[in-house]
This record gives C-alpha cells, structure tokens and sequence, in this order.
C-alpha cells in the first residue's frame, strides 16, 4: 500500500472518530437540556392548593350520565382528572400513555377525560376512549384553573386535590403519581424541600 | 469530472438510502405519533391523514428500492430531491404560518422539537447529494478498497448529518434556557 492509501485511511479513522464525537456531544447537550427542564409535570395553577378540597362540579358524560367530579369516593378510590381537547396535538400523542396508565392502577384510580366544546363524538371512536370517563363541562376547567392543555389533575380518595401539572409527558404523568405518594404536590416542590431540608 | 466518479456516486447513494430507511423506519415504527405529526401540519384534509401517511412511508421506501438499482438511480435521485423539496415546502408553510410548535417529525426518539428555517437549510444541504447520487459518468465495479471508501464515506456524512439534526433539536431547549437566565 502506497503512503498516500495509508493516509486517507487513517485520515477517514479520524474524521470518523471525530463525527461521532461531535455526534455524541450533541446528544449529550440535548439529554442536558431534558434534564434541566422541569422534571416532573409544571405545576402552575391560580386555583388549586394541594391538600385542599377539590373543587365537587356536576358534569355530564358524554352519553348524557351525570358525574359528579372532585365528590369524595365512597369505594375509596382516587381519580386522576385529565384536561384535552380533540384538537391539541400532545393530548393525542398522551391517549395510549393514559389507557396503560388507567388499566395497570384499575385498583385504586379511575380516569376521567375532561373537555368541551363540539366534535367529541368521533375523536372518542377514532382514539377508542368509549370505555372510559369523559365529561364534557366549561366549568370544570374553569373552576379547577386549568389554562394550558394537556393538564391532569390527581384527587385523592379523601377528595383532596393530591397533585396536579402541566403534562407532556409520561414522566410528567408518573410524576403526578410520584408526588402524591410522597406527600408533596408536586416533583418542584418536594425537590425544594428535599433541598431545604438537605442545606439545614 | 472527478465529482462524478463511481466513488462519489457510490457514496451518495449509500448516504441518501440510510437517511431514507432511517426516516421511513421512524415513521414506520412511531405510527401513531407520525399520523399526528401529519395532522399538525395541517397539509393534508383531516380524513385523508391516515391514508397519506401510509403513501408518505411507501414512497420513501420505494424511493431507496429506486436508489439502490442502477437502471432507475437517476430517477431515484430525481424522485429524492422532489421529497426533500416536498418536505421543505410543508415546513416552510407551517413557519410562514408562524406554527413553530409542531413537531417536525424528524428526529428518532418522539423529542417533539419543533420546526425551525434550520431544517429547511438541512434538506437544502442534502439536496447536492441528490444530485451526485443522478449523476455518474464511466461506470466500472468498484474494488474492495474502493468500497470500503464508499462506506467510510457515507457514514461520516451520515454520522454528521444526525449530529446536525441533534443540534438543531437541542436549539429550542438552548433558546428557552437563555430566555429563562
């Protein structure tokens, strides 16, 4: 092998090595970004308190059941209350995480999907939610100061509010869980107190 | 022209074709979350999404099959730069549309990062590709050496181009990061 065929070899070796580096790094930027970016789900409500009473809203179910939203379960179950609408695209993308998410907890959460407006018909064949509880009321949003969507709120089974957030994703939604099992409304908060209590 | 050696050629193809099947696969294998990426740009009448979403995934396929045979590479490489092109266009719509939010669908892994003139520079980069990839003169087979070029070749590129792709993902994060400090 002639010098020259040695050195293009060699020089791929390290422009191959190189792009993967760079490659690399720009994963790890991007895994950085996730990381610094709220972990659990973004706990913004003018409304809500955690450990308050949960808003009691009469709602109707889509075939025309009344509900009674926020009412203390007398099976001592909790609810986990989940704001979409058939046109906000995470919502969809969240629809499989939501029916994993209600068939593995059946033991102690129902679900409720929550909305308004029209058009609810055939998004609720179109994404199969017929076996679940959807309610459709304005009020319920508004009373439970719901301002961006995809928003779950957690009630426990005393019908207090346990947690509630902004969710993405399914992390976000495991962190609703997350949080009400630690007692803390929300992943933000019980890292500020883990912290305070760290720094004492 | 040494730009349209076999070599070249070779290596665009081999580029083109791991960008496509990487492309068709994520689409392939994320269907639900590609037929919502469909939708949210708003292109396509609500009815049809499923349906085109399933000749989006097709065409890239059938583009690559195009590709990879010799008799059809230049009209495979004609029918890839009108895809590149398609694709800018519906993002290119959606921007002047001022719908930065939606997701590109671009990237694997479902990151949900949005669209931004980025991505019409990158499908612009990948464009003279297409046109080395349509253009061969003196076709001969190539030797094992010559091969191994060819794959050292495409893969770089292509390391490269996800690199470029991982970056303009990240920019939307690094912009919100700099609003927030």
């Amino acid at each position: 092998m002639s010098w020259l065929a040695v050195a293009v070899a060699l020089l791929f070796a390290i422009v191959l090595v190189l792009s993967l580096l760079v490659f690399a790094l720009a994963r790890q930027v991007g895994v950085l970004h996730e990381r610094i970016s709220p972990v659990g789900a973004l706990a913004m409500n003018q409304r809500l308190e955690v450990g308050d009473d949960a808003p009691i809203v009469a709602a109707t179910e889509l075939d025309g059941t009344p509900l009674m939203v926020g009412e203390p379960s007398a099976a001592s179950r909790s609810t986990l209350l989940f704001f979409l609408s058939p046109t906000c695209p995470v919502c969809k993308t969240l629809l499989p995480v939501l029916k994993s998410i209600s068939s593995r907890e059946a033991g102690w959460l129902d679900l409720v999907l929550a909305s308004d407006g029209e058009g609810h018909e055939a998004f609720v064949a179109e994404y199969g939610l017929g076996a679940h509880c959807y309610v459709l009321s304005r009020d319920l949003g508004l009373l439970y100061g719901v301002g961006k969507l995809p928003y779950a709120v957690l009630i426990d089974e005393r019908g207090r509010i346990a947690s509630f957030g902004l969710v993405n994703s399914r992390e976000h939604l495991e962190s609703l869980f997350e949080a009400k099992e630690r007692g803390a409304g929300s992943i933000q908060d019980f890292l500020a107190r883990d912290q305070g209590s760290g720094s004492a | 022209m040494v730009l349209h050696d076999p070599i070249v050629n070779a290596s665009a193809v081999a580029l083109l074709c791991a960008i496509l099947i990487g492309a068709a696969l994520h689409k392939a294998l994320d269907w639900m979350a590609f037929r919502e990426t469909l939708r949210s740009y708003r292109i396509v009448p609500d009815a049809a999404v499923g349906f085109m979403a399933l000749i989006v995934i097709a065409i890239e396929f059938s583009v690559v099959a195009l590709l990879v045979l010799p008799g059809t590479r230049s009209l495979g490489a004609g029918a890839t730069s009108l895809l590149l092109l398609m694709y800018s266009a519906a993002i290119a719509i959606n921007l002047a549309r001022g719908r930065t939010e939606i997701d590109c669908g671009c990237s694997w892994g479902g990151s949900g990062h949005g669209i931004s003139a980025w991505l019409l520079l990158r499908n612009a980069a990948l464009l003279p590709f297409a046109w080395l990839a349509g253009t061969l003169e003196n076709p001969r087979m190539l030797g094992l050496g010559e091969i191994g070029l060819v794959a050292a070749a495409a893969t770089c590129f292509f390391v490269l181009y996800q690199a470029a792709d991982r970056l303009i993902a990240n920019a939307p994060g690094l912009r919100s990061l700099r609003r927030s400090g």
